[in-house]
């Protein structure tokens, strides 16, 4: 009879959007079934919200993830902008770019990070982090926090990006081109990361229209899906850029996208500060009496996906419903397609393939007996497998 | 079907599923409300997915003034358009088709209005708490009331 083995991995996760609670059921190595339980830290953010004015809903929807923080402030600016019918002043559209683009860099520089992490390449984790924190230190430059922005409301943006300080901006860009080529040449050469990440973790094209997945998920499958190119908002129609797919469908594939959306990133903030320059300063808000009644459904791109807003309002200062539908919420449930059959040592990368903010495992992650209950390894075992696999296929190459 | 004129787009529902609509509101440009009888939702969706080759966001689940609505929304990515489904459910009988068995991606969101509204939804393949699981009471249903309707769901 062959020992069947449950590990969990979770459920706290401080940096996620959404804890989680995998239950890997395993015979021998291989993955056979997943099952997913979660609601260990449900804010009941979409009922709070109810009881808040549409100026406070911005900070509270701020706080739904730590690291995507400025995509649902966004999405909500886009829905409320969609009832009270307001155009944005092409300053703020610009401004608003910048600070989503920005995001989305710290963001796969992380991810990058993470991944190197799990796969045994702490160097790569270091690298990446330490590139990250320059990202940062630009947010405080500009909105005086390094997260949790506050940038948004409704017709606008609260602080303006002086001109002067865009030289300032593009000088920082111009260092970060030379790091990320560094990143990308170290995952795209390496024969090791080749060989753990291609082929691992495949969801075809009908699985993610199956499983609703959105964002690098979706793209690394060659679904063509962004929300800045099918649905336009803010200043995306006015700049010049492409969105970046793969066919590969597995693990490399979601790596290749992110990569390479940094230099889309880049790009886009560079177009931004030079179309901004010419605007008149200062220029940031149409303001907004009253909220009408009716109904808006607003989208915005994060790094991980799509985040959908959907607001309901009377005619009073406070929603009536507002639904908030994070990227992760449908792209976690591919883990149930692409981590069965495949092993405990890919387990781990698969899972931080789609980026679900995945940073507390090695605290969380324990290994049963299926039958005795007893303990035989716990998260740092799970990365240390990962670690070995990796060093393992270094001795033979 | 590729790209969808959406100046006909009312007219190939009515076409299709006469007597099942509603009423059709244009809410903002690109954005349809489409309110519908609630036996016609597996037909009507599933000619969205198939026909039109929309995706599914998510499902809104709402209190109204006469028991329940709930709003499935769809993306059409081609043209960026957002078209929602709008059912009405009475208050004594909160029952609806489930969509997990069309499309994977209606499964959690299905489970959370459950546990969160009260609603239950026929043939889902795993109707058991999404996000609460074990610290509410089984009948209480945290989302399912009028605004400043105070509950106390834990018992404490």
């Amino acid at each position: 009879m062959t020992t069947k083995t449950i590990i969990p991995i979770g459920p706290y996760h401080p940096l996620q959007e959404e804890p989680e609670l995998f239950k890997l059921y395993c015979e021998g190595e291989i993955v056979k079934d997943i099952e997913w339980e979660t609601g260990y830290n449900h804010r009941g953010i979409e009922k709070i919200n109810e009881s808040k004015t549409f100026d406070q809903v911005f900070f509270v929807v701020e706080r739904v993830c730590g690291i995507c923080s400025t995509s649902h402030p966004f999405a909500f600016a886009n829905a409320m902008e969609e009832i009270a019918k307001v155009e944005v002043p092409d300053r703020a559209k610009y401004i608003r770019t910048i600070i989503g683009e920005l995001e989305r860099l710290h963001s796969h520089f992380l991810w990058v990070g993470l991944a190197g992490h799990f796969l045994g390449y702490n160097t790569v984790f270091m690298w990446a982090w330490k590139y990250r924190e320059i990202i940062l230190d630009l947010f405080e430059r500009i909105t005086g926090n390094r997260n949790n922005y506050a940038m948004f409301r409704i017709g606008g943006v609260r602080r303006d990006i002086p001109n002067s300080v865009i030289p300032e901006i593009k000088k920082v860009l111009d260092t970060l081109k030379p790091k990320a080529d560094l990143l990308t040449g170290a995952v795209m050469d390496d024969p090791v990361i080749h060989a753990r990440t291609k082929n691992v973790g495949i969801l075809t094209k009908d699985d993610i229209k199956n499983f609703g997945a959105v964002g690098p998920t979706a793209r690394a499958s060659g679904v063509a899906i962004d929300v800045r190119k099918d649905d336009p908002y803010a200043a995306y129609p006015l700049v010049n850029w492409k969105v970046i797919t793969s066919e590969g469908c597995d693990v490399f594939a979601k790596a290749e996208v992110r990569l390479l959306e940094i230099y889309e990133s880049i790009s886009i903030i560079d177009q931004c500060l030079t179309k901004m320059a010419h605007l008149k300063e200062g220029d940031i808000l149409t303001p907004v009496k009253n909220i009408p009644e009716g109904m808006g459904f607003g989208r915005a791109e994060a790094p991980r996906g799509e985040v959908f807003h959907f607001v309901k309002s009377d005619g009073s200062n406070s929603p009536v419903r507002h639904k908030i539908r994070a990227p992760s919420y449908v792209n976690i449930a591919t883990f149930k397609k692409s981590c069965i059959g495949q092993t405990i040592a890919d387990a781990t990368i698969i899972l931080a393939a789609v980026d679900p903010c995945y940073c507390c495992t090695e605290r969380m992650a324990f290994a049963y007996d299926y039958y005795s209950g007893k303990k035989i390894m716990n998260g740092i075992d799970l990365i240390r497998i990962s670690h070995q696999k990796t060093n393992d296929l270094k001795m033979k190459m | 079907m590729g790209a969808i004129n959406y100046d006909i787009l009312p007219k190939i529902l009515k076409l299709n599923f006469d007597s099942d609509i509603l009423r059709i509101i244009i809410q903002q440009r690109k954005r349809l409300v489409i309110h519908i009888r609630k036996e016609a939702l597996l037909e009507i969706t599933n000619f969205f997915l198939d026909e039109l080759s929309y995706r599914f966001i998510i499902a809104t689940g709402m209190v109204s003034d006469n028991g329940f609505e709930i709003i499935y929304h769809f993306s059409d990515d081609k043209n960026g358009y957002i078209i929602n489904l709008l059912t009405e459910l009475e208050e004594s009988k909160p029952e609806i088709e489930s969509l997990s068995n069309l499309i994977n991606a209606a499964n959690w969101i299905e489970r959370e209005i459950h546990e969160l509204f009260g609603i239950k939804f026929i043939n889902h393949p795993n109707l058991t708490k999404l996000i609460s699981d074990g610290n509410w009471k089984d009948n209480e249903f945290p989302y399912a009331r009028k605004k400043g309707e105070i509950i106390n769901p834990t018992g404490i």
